[in-house]
């Protein structure tokens, strides 16, 4: 008897210790698991023709990832000079990630702006016609997000066109909420939208979005908030010359005006307060501006306007034949025509050594042509000591100077 | 009794058979595919073959410090920036037999190419080209590849041969009596705050670093970095430049001066135009004198361990340069 109870023991044992391997909860190993999961995600990169467009940092990015590893990019930024095909591998770190191998459009933007660019990016979700990363990077609180959308390989001339489209509408453009009173103004520069209510009290409230022009519309990231509701996205409409969105049950529209509903009062004298003065931004219509003074002025930083003293200057910083360079004999005048707007006259008197760099430049011609706009600029304010300058004759050429 | 015990037997043996299952489902990974890339055949041949050295140009973060930023190397660069490394770093020691030797035992077996900057996390400021542990060299700024730019060539360059002395000495140990020569010399991290530069950047040299026996202001942080200091600039600068800056001693009374033909300047009653030293020509002399005594350990070390002559190298290099720079 005392046998069979050891027997019994030994039985317990032999099934208890074997119990723990007999059903395990997954069938695959965790490495094959994961392992699963990076095939999945590539699948999804290069299934049809791979075609993916991201928006990003003011720039459109089309890229097509084949099955070789390979990734082909087409991009909007810099006229296309960053194209590249470079190698890429889903990995996983800490959790999947997309790794480009070499240099690609994504290391030019964040060189570009190296406070804010990212260029490492983490899987979030993944569907049939949108995959959403989170950076991997950025060490805010609110993390950059970039969105790829499945694409076509018509995608980046759609946007080119869309961009050319835009660059030509007006400085003004309303925001309206169909059936209430809500209307507001968005001004956009290019990857920056200012959304400037007007309160009760007349004060004028402003919040800035990133955002994209994409192959049909406006993408903003993260969404914009119109009246309470949240709105990532809005289409052009071809034949209303609006861009539309419906969201929250309510149809929403961004009209394009020819000019301001009314003028700022006083706002002329409160910009001559201020002598010195930066062009900070510059409008899709102009933003060749910079780039085309750039190649005869490598170390351009920024133009600067002396309202008071009457200059109109380039700085750039370690230029050996001096930091600055331009126009001087400037006056800048209320118009007599249109009260608080500028005119701006110059007498054609020239400053420092390589003035001829930015005079005889395309963009130099441009800026200059801008300013002395024979129709005046109109004024706006655009915070506590800054201000949008736009031109009468074309409002889709406008800068920000702060 | 007998019985049990058999039984028993039977049992534990059917307990281990039974748990053996379990470890079939351990996961074995696929074989790794050897990429067919040309870039990764390139280093492959040029590289791991003969090195055992893996150049890693396909953009893994884990390399690089994480609270850096950087970019990766360009493809188009990838393959020039190996030959320049081949061309400028390897071949003018292998120009002998045990220099090939050297090369062929102390190669790092980890090199990374960094297409920018090294960015700190401020977007800003920057850390140039630096070594982990004797394992990996890192280069910066690969995506600036001009062999025609000499500053972007001794960047490069200073920073292969000055990683590559850190191998060295980690391996070897300094040459005998290289730190009594100016022990109490060295600043730490006050090397940042050295006065009287002399060269701004690339390295920043400052006449208190040659007062204190260094070739560079980065060089007095300790005995480690002066030895590869002295290594790195001594071989890729001009002989006579070396001599004229680090060696040859200044006036250290009043001294006539000399035109830029290298003749005595005379004013116009024919009296000799007389300078005053700099005031202070005594400290510079004695740290030259330092730098002279370390200069000549290193080249002593190079020889008596490897039979490698370092001014033979630095001619082989020099000569490079000179044709790069100078296509005839």
């Amino acid at each position: 008897m005392k046998n069979i109870l050891y027997v019994f023991v030994a039985l317990i044992t032999l099934f208890s210790s074997c119990d723990k391997n007999t059903d395990p909860v997954f069938d695959k190993s965790p490495e094959q698991r994961l392992s699963s999961v990076l095939s999945e995600y590539k699948a999804k990169l290069t299934q049809g023709d791979g075609y993916w467009i991201a928006y990003y940092s003011g720039s459109a990015i089309l890229m097509k990832f084949n099955e070789d590893n390979t990734v082909e990019f087409k991009s909007t930024y810099d006229g296309g000079k960053e194209d590249k095909t470079v190698t890429y591998r889903v990995g996983a770190s800490q959790v999947p990630e997309l790794v480009f191998e070499n240099y690609t459009v994504f290391q030019a933007l964040y060189e570009a702006n190296r406070s804010t660019g990212e260029y490492e990016f983490l899987f979030d979700h993944i569907s049939d016609d949108r995959i959403d990363f989170i950076s991997k990077t950025d060490l805010g609180d609110i993390k950059t997000k970039l969105t790829f959308f499945k694409g076509t390989p018509e995608d980046i001339d759609k946007v080119k066109a869309m961009i050319a489209k835009f660059a030509k509408m007006s400085f003004f453009k309303k925001v309206l909420v169909a059936g209430t009173s809500y209307e507001a103004m968005l001004i956009t520069i290019p990857g920056e939208a200012t959304l400037q209510v007007v309160d009760e009290d007349g004060s004028i409230s402003s919040k800035k979005y990133d955002f994209e022009v994409t192959k049909d519309g406006l993408l903003f990231s993260p969404e914009i908030t119109i009246d309470g509701i949240d709105v990532a996205s809005f289409i052009y409409d071809e034949g209303k010359g609006q861009f539309i969105a419906n969201a929250g049950g309510k149809n929403i529209s961004i009209e394009v005006g020819a000019k301001p509903t009314a003028p700022q009062k006083g706002i002329y004298s409160d910009f001559m307060k201020t002598n010195f003065k930066v062009i900070e931004n510059y409008s899709y219509a102009l933003d060749s501006v910079q780039p085309l003074l750039k190649q005869d002025i490598p170390l351009l930083s920024a133009f600067q306007i002396y309202v008071q003293w009457g200059y109109v200057l380039a700085y750039a910083p370690k230029h050996v034949d001096g930091k600055w360079a331009g126009f001087s004999a400037f006056t800048f005048a209320e118009n007599p025509d249109a009260a608080d707007e500028l005119l701006v006259a110059w007498d054609s008197r020239i400053y420092g050594q390589w003035w001829k760099d930015i005079y005889y430049n395309d963009g130099g011609q441009k800026l200059l042509g801008f300013i002395l706009d024979p129709n005046g600029l109109y004024i706006m304010k655009a915070g506590l000591d800054s201000y949008y300058l736009i031109s009468n004759s074309d409002p889709s050429q406008y800068v920000l100077v702060e | 009794m007998k019985n049990i015990i058999v039984i028993f037997c039977l049992l534990v043996a059917g307990l281990f058979y039974s748990c053996d299952e379990g470890n079939k489902a351990v996961y074995e990974p696929d074989s790794i595919v050897e990429s067919t890339d040309p870039i990764s055949v390139y280093f492959r041949e040029n590289f791991l073959k003969p090195y055992g050295t893996a150049v890693r140009w396909q953009w893994v973060d884990r390399y690089v410090d994480d609270s850096k930023r950087v970019t990766p190397p360009f493809r188009d660069v990838c393959v020039p920036m190996g030959e320049f490394l081949k061309q400028f770093w390897l071949e003018p020691f292998m120009i002998t037999e045990s220099g090939t030797k050297f090369m062929k035992d102390h190669f790092p077996p980890e090199i990374v190419f960094v297409g920018s900057k090294m960015y700190n996390s401020d977007g800003e400021s920057i850390t140039l080209g630096y070594a982990d542990a004797g394992v990996r060299i890192t280069f910066t700024q690969v995506n600036e590849y001009d062999l025609t730019n000499k500053e972007w060539l001794l960047l490069q360059l200073r920073t292969a041969d000055h990683e590559y002395g850190h191998i060295i000495h980690q391996r070897h140990n300094l040459p005998n009596g290289f730190k009594e020569v100016s022990p109490k010399n060295y600043k730490s991290n006050n090397w940042l705050n050295l006065a009287g530069d002399v060269q701004a950047s690339g390295p920043r040299i400052s006449r208190e670093a040659i007062s204190l026996g260094m070739v560079s202001n980065y060089g007095t942080s300790n005995e480690n970095e002066d030895f590869c200091e002295i290594l790195s600039i001594y071989l890729t600068s001009d002989k006579a430049e070396f001599e004229q800056r680090y060696l040859t001693h200044e006036p250290e009374s009043a001294y006539q001066k000399i035109d830029a033909d290298g003749n005595p300047v005379v004013d116009a009653d024919g009296n000799p135009v007389m300078l005053d030293p700099a005031d202070d020509a005594v400290k510079m002399n004695e740290g030259r004198d330092l730098i002279s005594i370390k200069l000549n350990m290193i080249k002593k070390y190079y020889m008596d361990n490897f039979n490698v002559d370092l001014d033979q190298v630095r001619d082989e290099i020099m000569k490079r340069i000179d044709e790069v720079l100078n296509p005839a």
